[in-house]
């Protein structure tokens, strides 16, 4: 295939702006898939992805096109992920491309990851086609819309593509702007094989199966594979191929095409995705440019209810690694909890995900405890400590000052709900930044947050203070010196290592006492007292006590009682199931999150 | 296989504000057209699948029967004779309201067989009875038991209820000891539990009234066991006293998992591998009936694990707790392991005579064990 036939290109949104229903036309009318095999979305192939309506993997596919000039082409989708916290996954797959489509809801206008993801883009040196979508909808402000996105790219308001995936509007014209703008992939620069491994998948059978995207040279089965950020790594590559719905091997891969090479490597660590591929036969010595490394930002601790699970647990995760390369993590032993993992996720929302998948793919029953951010110690001894668990941090007379993650945050909002937001940046620590308006009625707010309060409620309490209407996006920015102390719980006096936390001096008491409040929420009576207190350092400065409970018995049960009292009992039965035995107490799985409905009140 | 058949009367001239029973006011011109109805259902039932069950008992509850007259009661057990073998039946229950149940009335149930009337009393206290929407008063109590004596009810039930907003424990032992002084062969003493859609609930949710602590309930509870007893009452199950032979057979039926069937509006039955019910609408119910159509809204397959854990919360209710030997039927696995762990662990539990009991403590937290001694998945 002549490279000036091939284009590759990704399309960027802000969450639920319509990316999946516009790949789905793509795809149909490309006949890459047939309608009749057409699942709906067929881009997001786990189950959370279409409950949640989000993609969290990128899926690589290629479609043939055939353009109204006669010319065949080959359009190379890159599907990126449209949450906040996976900013690093759509920065990997922009960095295969050479065009994006950035998609706008016609009625939401620009939001928070439009402007992220539009950023990400130009700063990738990408040609970006902005397309306004959902204009057949009644809520569609199309001509604001257009202001909005041809402001934020200093583009020809003309330039602005108008459809609707949904009811397949103005299709056409998306195949025609990604033929004509976006540019061809740069020929090969040297007679050396380069490769960008932008994403991976493991089959049980073939092992890690590299996404690439080749810049120079080309891949050969047979060619012996070698790779720059693991110079002891060499293998045979047993098989080329391109992606269409499923894996079609080819002879080779030219430059300017996408594919996967089949490697045989069981232990994914081997590989690293954002890692440049050279092959032995036509060496290169210099990688290409790598982008953002991955980095995780929230840690938790995850423990298997029943102890007996620990292994499981372990399986389940390196499982799951398989295909989420985003996740960190490594064993951990709690005082309180026994056998567990440490683990690090990307965001809140990565966290979320990865604890649902390991409950419901791999029926695990877990305890996660609060998310924390790593915090950057000194110590008085001039040694630099890193932390990112509670449990961990040293004594506060041998600490000197302690470093906390700062991010940018952007938030995008109805100017009606400025004040609000700017009450929720500040209650949060926020320092404010700037405030720009998009257009008469719609603002971006800035504001440097410590990560550590972005990760408590932080975007729940956004969407309930502006209605479901403000967005927000972030970035890290540095790390900054805090006035910070860890807060501990004693549950019948014994201190619960788990539920310790990291508080800002000036939070301790309040936070303190409201932890205590939700924990005795939380935690049921049982048939001793409980108190409940509030420590730091060795000083009590808050405490609750659940009383003893010394009732439970129903007054009336007769015929037609008797399923609904049974149901009644399994369901408390069940709900023991999933506690956790910390000395004589049972704690819930919400104590340990708790913390987390601090700012609930 | 001994069996029980309930009838639902769904008719009330108030309703009270704790009660999540399905009942309607304001509707006693249907009774009879719902009585045909009734007798429609009871005619239409399968026969083939409960050859093997004899029939005891016979229970009318509600609502209020005791709103249907002579006659309506009358046609309805000529149903179910012309429908049943009736002829090992025991004992018959209606359920009346103190001042809704005249003399003539009485006597008139009694004469169509009805051998056990249970009144509902709840308390004497007039501001009390007033709080529950309650529309009798003390004396409407004392002349219902007369006339039921009257009428030659030899074995009568009265309901008590305790742990009402405003109760003392003293007022509580008052109005017990007035119960007891009536001489009934029967005493349900009820803790007063706010159920989920009743207007009480709504009360206590929203603040406007506020429930006995727990400390007051449970002296309650306690004493009533401690005073029943003293008094020749069996503390037979949580919340039911008899004197000696006066059990309620009916209850104990549901107690020990028999079967039941069960007619009117959202009524249960149960054949021990099902329980449906009925429609709890009155309107849906007579319209189902009169296009000859099912009245059934529901039903739940009972599982050999549900039908275990019946087994155990119900049995631990009663006094003479579970029978070790049905119950290791329907367990799977090793039952004298399971047993041992949870003798172990409850104090409150007791084995006698191959039957697992609650010790009198126990019966404080028979929900708690019972839960604890469930099977889930």
């Amino acid at each position: 295939m002549n490279i000036n036939k091939i284009r590759n290109f990704c399309i960027i949104a802000h969450i639920d702006h319509g990316k999946s229903t516009l790949a789905d036309r793509l795809l149909e009318q490309t006949h890459t898939i047939n309608s009749q095999d057409m699942k709906n979305q067929v881009l997001d192939d786990m189950d959370l992805e279409r409950e949640r309506g989000i993609t969290i993997k990128s899926h690589p596919i290629q479609m043939e096109y055939t353009h109204h000039d006669g010319e065949s082409y080959l359009l190379n989708l890159i599907d990126t992920p449209g949450h906040v916290d996976f900013t690093y996954e759509v920065s990997r797959s922009l960095a295969a491309c050479e065009g994006a489509l950035l998609l706008v809801d016609a009625a939401q206008g620009v939001e928070a990851q439009t402007v992220s993801n539009a950023y990400l883009a130009i700063d990738a040196n990408l040609e970006v086609i902005p397309v306004i979508n959902k204009i057949d909808v009644k809520a569609a402000d199309i001509e604001s819309a257009v202001q909005q996105i041809s402001e934020l790219l200093g583009c020809d308001p003309d330039s602005v593509l108008k459809i609707s995936a949904k009811v397949g509007i103005g299709i056409q014209d998306v195949f025609d702007a990604i033929i004509d703008r976006i540019p061809t992939p740069r020929p090969s620069q040297i007679d050396e094989t380069r490769a960008l491994i932008f994403d991976s998948s493991f089959d049980q059978f073939r092992g890690v199966i590299p996404y690439v995207r080749i810049f120079d040279g080309f891949l050969k089965k047979g060619m012996t594979a070698r790779y720059f950020a693991n110079p002891h790594l060499v293998h045979e590559i047993t098989e080329v191929g391109v992606l269409k719905l499923k894996k079609q091997p080819c002879e080779e891969l030219q430059a300017g095409n996408v594919g996967y090479i089949i490697t045989n490597i069981k232990d994914v660590r081997q590989i690293k995705v954002g890692d440049t591929l050279t092959v032995k036969e036509k060496r290169s010595t210099t990688p290409l440019p790598g982008y953002r490394p991955i980095k995780p930002m929230v840690f938790a601790g995850l423990y298997p209810v029943d102890t007996n699970d620990y292994e499981n647990l372990r399986l389940s995760l390196q499982k799951l690694e398989l295909n989420d390369s985003a996740l960190a993590f490594e064993p951990n032993t709690s005082a309180a909890l026994g056998f567990g993992f440490r683990c690090g996720f990307l965001g809140p929302l990565h966290m979320e995900i990865v604890q649902e998948r390991l409950e419901r793919e791999f029926d695990m029953n877990l305890i996660t405890t609060s998310p924390n951010v790593r915090y950057k110690i000194l110590l008085r001894s001039g040694d630099t400590l890193i932390v990112d668990n509670p449990a961990d941090m040293p004594e506060i007379g041998n600490i000197d000052k302690i470093f906390e993650p700062y991010i940018k945050g952007e938030i995008i909002t109805p100017q009606e709900y400025i004040g609000a937001v700017m009450k929720l940046g500040i209650e949060k620590r926020g320092i404010y930044v700037s405030t720009h308006y998009l257009t008469q009625t719609k603002v971006q707010i800035v504001f440097q947050l410590p990560l550590g309060e972005v990760i408590y409620e932080f975007f729940e309490k956004l969407k309930s203070i502006s209605r479901g209407y403000a967005s927000f996006d972030y970035e890290l920015i540095d790390d900054r010196v805090g006035e910070l102390q860890k807060l501990d719980i004693r549950i019948a006096g014994e201190p619960v290592d788990a539920l310790s936390l990291i508080v800002h001096k000036d939070n301790t008491y309040s936070q303190g006492s409201l932890l205590c409040r939700k924990l005795k929420e939380v935690i049921h009576r049982q048939q001793f007292e409980i108190p409940i207190q509030a420590v730091v350092g060795s000083k009590i400065i808050a405490r609750e006590t659940i009383r003893a409970y010394r009732k439970n018995v129903t007054a009336k049960c007769y015929g037609g009682d008797i399923s609904r009292k049974r149901k009644l009992l399994e369901k408390q039965k069940k709900g023991k199931k999933r506690m956790k035995q910390v000395g004589n107490v049972e704690l819930p799985q919400e104590a340990f999150l708790a913390v987390l409905k601090i700012g609930e009140d | 296989m001994q069996a029980g058949i309930y009838i639902h009367i769904p008719f009330c001239i108030k309703k009270c504000i704790y009660c999540d029973f399905y009942s309607i006011p304001n509707r006693e011109n249907d009774i009879e057209r719902f009585t045909n109805a009734l007798i429609c259902e009871i005619e239409s039932t399968d026969l083939s699948s409960i050859k093997e069950w004899r029939f005891t008992t016979i229970y009318f509850g509600g609502g209020t029967p005791s709103l249907l007259e002579q006659p309506y009661l009358d046609k309805i057990l000529n149903a179910l004779h012309r429908t049943f073998n009736l002829s090992d039946v025991t004992e018959i229950t209606i359920e009346a309201n103190p001042g809704e149940a005249p003399l003539q009335r009485l006597k008139a149930y009694r004469n169509l067989g009805i051998n056990r009337l249970s009144i509902g009393f709840q308390t004497f206290q007039p501001d009390l009875l007033r709080f529950l929407s309650r529309i009798h008063t003390a004396e409407d109590c004392f002349s219902t038991f007369a006339n039921a004596e009257k009428a030659r009810f030899t074995n009568i039930n009265v309901d008590m209820i305790f742990n009402i907003p405003k109760q003392t424990a003293d007022i509580w032992r008052d109005d017990l000891k007035t119960a007891i002084q009536l001489n009934p062969t029967h005493i349900s003493a009820y803790s007063l539990t706010v159920e989920r859609g009743t207007p009480l609930h709504q009360q206590v949710v929203t603040h406007s009234v506020h429930m006995p602590d727990e400390d007051t309930d449970i002296r309650m509870f306690t004493e009533t066991r401690e005073i029943l007893q003293n008094a020749g009452y069996s503390a037979y199950e949580i919340s039911n006293f008899a004197k000696p032979g006066f059990e309620c057979r009916h209850n104990l039926g549901y107690w020990k998992l028999q079967p039941y069937l069960g007619f009117g509006p959202s009524s249960h039955s149960y054949d021990l591998k099902r329980r449906c019910w009925k429609y709890s609408s009155l309107d849906t119910y007579l319209k189902a009936l009169e296009k000859n159509e099912s009245t059934v809204e529901g039903n739940e397959v009972i599982t050999e694990n549900d039908r275990f854990n019946e087994l155990v919360f119900n049995g631990l209710r009663m006094k003479q707790g579970i029978n070790l030997h049905q119950l290791s039927e329907w367990f799977s696995g090793d039952f004298e392991n399971y047993l041992e762990k949870v003798s172990l662990k409850w104090k409150e539990l007791t084995i006698q005579n191959n039957y697992l009991m609650l010790t009198e403590e126990g019966t404080l937290l028979a929900d708690e064990i019972a839960a604890d001694l469930f099977i889930t998945d």
